[in-house]
């Protein structure tokens, strides 16, 4: 699949933000709906408790509409968003915020047929159990790069401490290993 | 597993496991809203005609205690309308109708300009240092 090919949440997010620079009033909430997903991921990939990473969430949302000339360009909005949000919870970490431990997979899953649902929860908690058995680095790093597209990696490299260069090899190793721990439980999919 | 397949399977799994809140994306959306209600409504203040050169041109001026609204409205030749405004420290301006809005860039002393308006009921909506402004409804 050729990802530039066809909108992906980065443009459609960059395409709402053009229009409420232009003054669409309704143009705001679909960017909130369209990113809040993935800044809840990236934020909770520091580990801070439910309501912390809400009040995260919400105080990226304000500094975005408080600072709209942050952005020159409409096309790195996502990317700010991103930076922004795991500053802010690394920053939140930093000062003593509640953290807590990687939560139990819940049993849920609406809409799904019974047989899809049986696979995905199969597969999901041999999955989890798997993520589970990863260094913390490999566990903050794959939740955050799975919900990142390529050119964002390159805003990574500080936060997460390592040099730039390393966040591919880094994200290819945690890959590798949890592919060995996945066919260890005999889920092979290559 | 390609990795790109790996990290959409992973994606779906924390998007299963640890999904947004209920009510986190409508109270985020109430939170901008209510910061964008926070813009000040500037007041109208007439303006003597006096100072008003050509006949079709119209002199607005809007005020709060932190700004100074300047706005001429004017025609073109074919019979478009045109808006000029200057107020002191504004970095952005939007003209909005109910249907449609335009921004234009604000010169470093804090002038803008619309040209080619078509004619009906608008709102300015400035931003500045130091907050958010809006006026009243004016006709063009």
């Amino acid at each position: 699949m050729d990802r530039s090919a066809q909108p992906t949440v980065w443009t459609v997010a960059a395409e709402h933000y053009r229009q409420w620079r232009d003054g669409s009033p309704t143009a705001m909430d679909e960017l909130v709906r369209c990113l809040t997903p993935v800044l809840w991921q990236v934020v909770r990939a520091q580990r801070l408790d439910a309501e912390t990473a809400a009040d995260v969430v919400q105080s990226t949302w304000l500094a975005l509409v408080r600072h709209p000339d942050a952005i020159r360009d409409a096309d790195a909005v996502g990317g700010w968003l991103v930076t922004t949000a795991r500053r802010e919870a690394w920053r939140v970490v930093k000062a003593g915020a509640r953290t807590e431990p990687m939560g139990e997979l819940p049993e849920t899953g609406q809409g799904a047929s019974a047989e899809q649902e049986a696979t995905t929860r199969w597969t999901g908690r041999v999955l989890w159990d798997a993520v589970a058995q990863l260094s913390q680095r490999c566990q903050r790093l794959l939740r955050v790069a799975a919900f990142l597209d390529r050119p964002n990696y390159r805003q990574l490299a500080g936060e997460l401490d390592m040099p730039m260069g390393s966040i591919g090899p880094t994200r290819s190793r945690c890959l590798a290993r949890l592919r060995t721990l996945l066919a260890a439980e005999g889920v092979d999919h290559a | 597993m390609r990795e790109d397949e790996a990290l959409e399977a992973l994606r779906k799994m924390w998007e299963r496991a640890d999904p947004v809140p209920d009510g986190l994306v409508d109270s985020v959306i109430v939170a901008v809203a209510s910061e964008d209600l926070d813009a000040e409504l500037l007041s109208l203040r007439p303006v003597e005609l006096a100072d008003v050169r050509g006949e079709s041109a119209q002199v607005l001026e809007f005020v709060s205690d932190s700004l100074t609204l300047v706005v001429r409205l004017g025609q073109e030749a074919d019979g478009r309308r045109r808006v000029d405004g200057w107020a002191e420290g504004i970095r952005e301006v939007a003209l909005v109708h109910e249907e449609w809005s335009r921004t234009a860039t604000v010169s470093p002393a804090g002038r803008f300009e619309f040209d080619r308006v078509p004619g009906g009921p608008v709102r300015l909506r400035l931003r500045s240092d130091d907050g958010a402004y809006l006026t009243p409804g004016f006709e063009v």
